[in-house]
């Protein structure tokens, strides 16, 4: 990531910037060689215009520089004072004033140490602006320490970025000797996400060695979703070792019309042992639970999609309310409507069907399994796959002028069709002249929104 | 079939009948008690209180009374009074329906961590049935705006504790109090609140920094001062 390099800029540098000014005070013939020698240029720094106090009598030397410095590894230049001190071995250095580098500007406060084997402990506070590459620029707080091996640094400002605008706390701590590294770091503000979506909230990063998690909550503004994110993602760095889990409460695009509701996504990578051996595949698994708008269909929807990558996603389905069916037919019931892995199909309905040709009640039950065998013997199968389909439809059919009334089953096995046909002339029905009783197609037509979706 | 609506509401009761979709728990209403059916032609006034008692859509019963009661009524009357059983029957739906959207969610909201509070009230004003209910505003669906797997804060709480804290002049110390302010920061309910709260936590922090620093520089000056003979560099 960027914002790592960066840190790890800045963090590289004001190590080299401390060593520097440690070693300064601390080695042999420097700290000796008193003000004349410290002011003009080391291998590290170049003074200029420096005031140095000094006390050469005893075996402390302390010294005081104000003025401009440039320390040319990081091409850093404070313009303020500098107070060094050796007793016994040990370096104080303290430094406070304005800072130029190509990375940051602002002020600068330090406090740092160095006994005599060396063993460092300095901490420093920054206040300014941060580039921070193509993640922009920090406005804020910067504290940096260092004890031993072991670094921290914190961050509390404004970040203003093409990706994100907003609040930033961080806090990230190395153990340099164990090799340890832990990073918090909470964003609260507006996050461009794609595709002109806006995330507005919170966003929780944790790194804990190679471990980083990432918890988000807020609302989406965007052209396909509005509404409510819950969010948390993880990531072991291992090629197969992200996990990430998402609820979002809300309205999304969906075809012709939108859905509204919730949606629950959980995305993982898990090993599957084909008995050759282990090879990794990616699941997604989505639960939907809401209302559903389109050209086709207004109601509630339940569904359960989980996609492994295999030729069908296994989905389950559920819709209950008023869909188109045919070419001028109205629906108003209960669709179960399910896929499985191995290609079996199952498509269920009941209801009540109105439309021009038939008014009344509709049980059906469709099913294709591709996988299924079945004898043809003594024939060669032509393929392999079973259909059955029911279709039990009860109510009445007006033709012409005359109206029949009973039951019509249609039964399907693979290509062979069988028709139970219970109808009979009905002798008249009030309801076609009556004008109160409505039709049901009316009925179900006022069930139906209308078809063009409010966006 | 007599005419529409009866297979309408006869549908309605299958609908909440299918056991697929039926919540396991559901138990047939204590209202649908025996009635029986109209000896006479009832007046429309008994035919709507009897609808105003139907406190369920599979209340078979009385459904079954009133069909027969509305059937017997002449055609003015008994558009009006299929009218009242409608509203009644789409109030009773809706409410069934936000009941079990409300069951559904809770069953898979803890799988966010922590989600599962307040989730049934959520999902219940959450889930208007299709044509009747505009969609919510994102402010009437979502009052709080914290993450709902952190634990609440009030502000003034927070406030008091970041006035209070002590700011360490142990790096690592400090880091850990800070840490733990934000985290307590991000309990707070209102988004401007949170960033005010990060914007005094910085303040605060920084001050005290700037304070130890000005404490350090005035031991130096006093040992520089004590420290006698004064060399300016050339």
């Amino acid at each position: 990531m960027g914002d790592g390099q960066n840190r790890a800029r800045v963090g590289k540098a004001w190590l080299s910037w401390l060593t520097a000014n440690v070693l300064l005070v601390s080695a042999p013939g420097v700290a000796h060689a008193a003000c004349a020698q410290v002011k003009t240029t080391s291998l590290e720094a170049t003074f200029q215009g420096t005031e140095c106090k000094s006390d050469p009598r005893s075996l402390q030397q302390i010294s005081r520089l104000d003025g401009l410095y440039t320390y040319l590894t990081n091409r850093e230049a404070l313009s303020g004072t500098l107070f060094q001190r050796t007793m016994y071995g040990y370096a104080y250095v303290m430094k406070s004033g304005k800072i130029t580098s190509p990375v940051f500007q602002g002020t600068l406060q330090s406090v740092a140490q160095a006994n005599p084997a060396g063993k460092v402990q300095a901490q420093e506070l920054r206040q300014g602006d941060q580039d921070l590459g193509f993640e922009g620029q920090f406005l804020g707080d910067i504290t940096l320490s260092r004890q031993g091996e072991m670094t921290t640094q914190e961050k509390h400002g404004d970040l203003h970025g093409p990706s994100f605008e907003g609040r930033l706390d961080a806090f990230e701590q190395h153990d340099l000797a164990a090799n340890q590294h832990a990073s918090e770091e909470l964003r609260s503000g507006a996050e461009q996400m794609g595709n002109g979506a806006r995330f507005l909230g919170d966003i929780h990063n944790r790194r804990q060695n190679n471990l980083r998690t990432t918890e988000k909550h807020g609302q989406i503004q965007g052209p396909t979703f509005h509404g409510t994110l819950n969010a948390f993602s993880q990531d072991d760095g291992t090629p197969y070792g992200r996990q990430s889990e998402e609820l979002r409460s809300g309205r999304e695009t969906a075809g012709t019309g939108w859905f509204e509701g919730d949606s629950h996504t959980v995305q993982r990578i898990e090993p599957m042992n084909t008995g050759k051996g282990v090879f990794y595949r990616g699941i997604v698994y989505t639960e939907k639970h809401g209302n559903l708008y389109d050209n086709h269909f207004a109601g509630q929807l339940h569904s359960f999609v989980q996609d492994t990558g295999s030729l069908y996603p296994q989905s389950d389905e559920l819709r209950s309310g008023s869909e188109r069916v045919g070419t001028e037919g109205l629906f108003y019931g209960d669709t179960h409507e399910m896929r499985q892995a191995n290609g079996l199909y199952v498509l269920e309905r009941h209801g009540q069907v109105g439309s021009a040709a038939f008014q009344g009640t509709l049980q059906s039950f469709y099913q294709y399994d591709p996988s299924a065998q079945f004898s043809c013997a003594p024939l060669p199968c032509p393929s392999n796959g079973y259909l059955q389909a029911d279709y039990l439809l009860s109510g009445k059919w007006p033709v012409g002028n005359k109206t029949y009334v009973g039951d019509l089953h249609v039964m399907q096995r693979n290509k062979h069709v069988t028709v139970e046909d219970r109808r009979v002339e009905a002798p008249s029905d009030p309801c076609n002249v009556s004008a109160s009783c409505g039709t049901i197609g009316e009925r179900l037509g006022d069930a139906l929104p209308p078809l063009t979706p409010t966006p | 079939m007599r005419h529409a609506r009866t297979i309408g509401l006869f549908m309605l009761g299958v609908f909440f009948s299918i056991p697929s979709l039926a919540n396991a728990t559901e138990q047939r209403p204590a209202s649908a008690t025996a009635v029986a059916a109209p000896t006479s032609i009832p007046q429309a006034d008994q035919v709507k209180g009897m609808i105003k008692q139907l406190g369920s859509v599979r209340d078979y019963e009385r459904l079954t009374w009133i069909l027969a009661a509305i059937d017997q009524q002449v055609p003015p009357v008994r558009a009006d009074l299929l009218k009242v059983l409608d509203d009644q029957v789409q109030q009773l739906m809706q409410a069934e329906v936000e009941r079990r959207t409300a069951t559904a969610l809770a069953s898979i909201a803890p799988a966010i961590p922590g989600s599962a509070s307040g989730t049934a009230e959520q999902a219940a004003s959450a889930a208007p049935l299709p044509a009747q209910r505009p969609p919510p505003s994102m402010d009437e669906q979502h009052p709080s705006t914290r993450a709902p797997w952190v634990e609440a804060k009030p502000y003034d709480d927070v406030v008091q504790a970041i006035e209070h804290a002590s700011f360490d002049t142990d790096p690592k110390i400090r880091m850990e109090q800070n840490r733990t302010l934000t985290r307590m920061i991000l309990g707070v309910e209102n988004l401007e609140q949170r960033q005010a709260l990060s914007k005094q936590l910085q303040e605060r922090s920084a001050q005290a920094f700037t304070d130890y620093v000005k404490s350090q520089q005035q031991m130096n000056d006093r040992l520089l001062e004590e420290s006698g003979t004064t060399t300016t560099p050339n």
